[in-house]
């Protein structure tokens, strides 16, 4: 039995990227002989075995094919005779499709000059048998972007071919998901946005960035501002309303920290960016909703996205949302109030604390 | 060598396997510590047992309520209850091993100066009282009549600890380990006197009456007590001798770890919501 490096970590020790994933390929074993080896056998369609120490991922050499549609409709076959080259033929791009062993690389499909030039390109016409490829490909370009890879004309195509032929809708959101989560790990979302418009694969997934009214042109400066993924996605409220938003993040079962700063950007951002204008109603509404964040951490972050959406500086907004939260009624005798007496006058103080910036 | 401490994984495997990849975990020099509730509610329970059993000596668990709840269907014939997640487990071939596994868990285990439990520690107790009240239990979970205590161990009663002379002499047998199984695994809010609320699930804000989290009725404790089991606390107990973990991963929010050498703190965000948003 031999055992190969493939895949991601290979591709990014050859660009001088850090990976701190490490996929492994086995040519010539048999399940026992794994688990005799102590390794842990999970993942349910093909064999994988985790490493008892390492904890790094190892797959027993396969051959796939496709029987149905979606991209769990493959029948595999990962026997002792499944050679390396056969394992490298069924992955996307030719940059992911090598393998390493005592230092040398495996190239069978020239991934090395592709990734000199910097191109993404499809290893077999079978790269349409799996519609999740034509994300991961957007995603590549987002994760890659300093590199400055492009997507071959010839791939684009097949991308353009998967849209058309439906099979985008066959994803499961867990995947979707998977895939745009990763793009939030960079700083980037807007690039992932673009390489899909050009595959004409907004759809199903991303409708509602596709519609006219929803604005990206600004996505990719709050993109490179916003520190967190959580501040990157809520971004997008800035680009779609209240519900398009809405819809988007249960479409794609977003977590729920993500769901919730999105969706009170997109509900309160137009209003802080019309200060001046707006009536008070909606703007106290919208300060109410911000101190309601919790903790201070999460608020802060949301007060980032507000701040680089609405086009307000960020140490004003702040201290307006602080001030706003930590105004108490001010006559002497606010201590004996009942508690809707309280609230009340809390609204009345509140409403005229706007009002006095409102003029400003 | 690091020690991580991590919250409720209620079935969530790739959350898991993803942090572990973050804190870059090495079984051969760090140790993991986990507070419970390795099952249920999420989709993958029966990988998390696998993998948790796996990692052998390299990985610490405590039993929490979920898993008293697995061990009480399976071995008791205890019903299931609607939004249980366990199906998947019981046809498994190596259902019994995990099982025998699960049940010579520990309730809490101590080192140095830390404390791993699921729910938490009453300050009614010493935290070497709790450590060998933990043991009553874990002796009658491995003793030959398990089956007996599995098939009662639902119940809120008793809501009160008996101090050893009450009743003239020590009080013995099952309402005295159900006691104990209540306090350490389903434990949020409690009085003064050490009664438990079972059905405040809330944020610890607004308790009724003279009910606080656990946690508040504690002065500053020598020994950290790590805890998961109240996802509503936002995994915030405002002090640093008294952690909480359960970051909600189940329920769309984060799996957080710790590291308790330096108390860095790392998350990965739940893969997915299970509710959707409506905030």
């Amino acid at each position: 039995m031999k055992t190969y490096l493939v895949g991601g970590a290979v591709r990014d020790r050859l660009l001088g990227r850090t990976s701190h994933v490490k996929d492994w390929v086995v040519v010539g074993a048999s399940e026992d002989e794994m688990l005799a080896k102590g390794f842990l056998r999970v993942g349910h369609a093909f064999p994988v075995f985790i490493h008892p120490k390492t904890g790094d991922e190892y797959a027993l050499a396969r051959a796939e094919s496709k029987v149905a549609p979606g991209h769990k409709g493959f029948d595999f076959h990962a026997g002792m005779d499944v050679d390396l080259a056969t394992d490298l033929r069924r992955r996307d791009l030719t940059i992911n499709a090598m393998a390493e062993v005592d230092g040398e690389i495996i190239d069978p499909f020239e991934g090395r000059r592709d990734l000199e030039q910097r191109v993404l390109r499809h290893v077999s016409e079978a790269f349409v048998e799996d519609p999740l490829r034509v994300l991961r490909v957007a995603r590549f370009c987002a994760q890659l972007r300093d590199f400055g890879f492009t997507v071959a004309d010839e791939t684009l195509d097949l991308m353009q071919h998967i849209a058309a032929s439906g099979e985008l809708e066959t994803l499961s959101r867990e995947r979707v998901w998977g895939e745009l989560a990763r793009v939030l790990d960079t700083r980037w979302l807007d690039v992932f946005l673009d390489v899909l418009t050009h595959a004409r694969c907004l759809r199903p997934w991303f409708s509602e960035c596709d519609q006219p009214d929803a604005d990206r042109s600004d996505l990719g400066t709050w993109q490179r501002h916003l520190a967190s993924p959580v501040a990157r996605f809520a971004a997008l409220g800035g680009v779609l309303d209240a519900n398009a938003c809405k819809q988007f993040v249960n479409r794609l079962g977003a977590p729920k920290r993500h769901a919730q700063a999105a969706l009170l950007v997109a509900r309160h951002a137009t209003t802080m960016r019309l200060w001046q204008m707006e009536h008070l109603d909606d703007l106290y509404a919208a300060l109410l909703a911000l101190t309601r964040i919790k903790p201070a951490e999460a608020r802060e972050e949301l007060l980032r996205v507000i701040s680089e959406v609405s086009e307000i500086e960020f140490s004003k907004l702040a201290q307006r949302v602080s001030k706003f939260d930590r105004l108490r009624p001010v006559k002497s005798d606010a201590t004996n109030l009942s508690g809707s007496a309280f609230g009340q006058q809390l609204m009345q103080e509140r409403l005229a604390l706007l009002e006095t910036w409102r003029n400003k | 060598m690091a020690t991580y401490v991590i919250g409720d994984l209620q079935g969530c495997f790739s959350e898991f396997r993803e942090l572990l990849s973050l804190i870059a975990f090495d079984a051969r020099r760090d140790q993991l510590w986990l507070t419970g509730d390795l099952v249920n509610r999420g989709p993958e329970s029966l990988e998390v047992l696998r993998y948790v059993r796996f990692l052998g000596d390299a990985a610490v668990t405590v039993l929490g309520n979920h898993d008293i709840h697995l061990l009480a269907v399976y071995y008791a014939d205890q019903p299931e209850n609607d939004t249980d997640t366990l199906g998947e487990l019981f046809s498994a071939p190596d259902c019994e091993t995990l099982m025998e596994w699960l049940r010579s868990r520990p309730l809490i285990h101590m080192r140095d100066k830390d404390v791993l439990v699921h729910a938490g520690i009453p300050h009614i107790w010493s935290i070497e009282e709790a450590n060998s009240f933990a043991h009553e239990v874990e002796a009658a979970l491995r003793g030959a009549s398990f089956r007996n205590l599995l098939r009662v161990v639902y119940g809120d009663c008793p809501r009160h600890w008996r101090p050893p002379d009450a009743y003239g002499g020590a009080w013995r047998g099952v309402p005295r380990l159900r006691a104990i199984i209540n306090y350490l695994v389903r434990m949020r809010v409690i009085n003064k006197a050490g009664r438990c609320d079972f059905d405040y699930k809330g944020t610890g804000n607004h308790c009724q009456n003279d009910y606080k989290p656990w946690f508040d009725f504690w002065p500053q404790t020598p020994t950290r007590i790590l805890f998961g089991h109240w996802a509503a606390l936002g995994a915030e107990t405002g002090r640093s001798d008294i952690v909480a973990l359960d970051g909600g991963c189940a329920w769309g929010h984060e799996l957080i770890a710790k590291r308790l050498e330096d108390d860095a703190r790392f998350s990965v965000a739940a893969s997915c919501s299970v509710g959707g948003a409506d905030a």
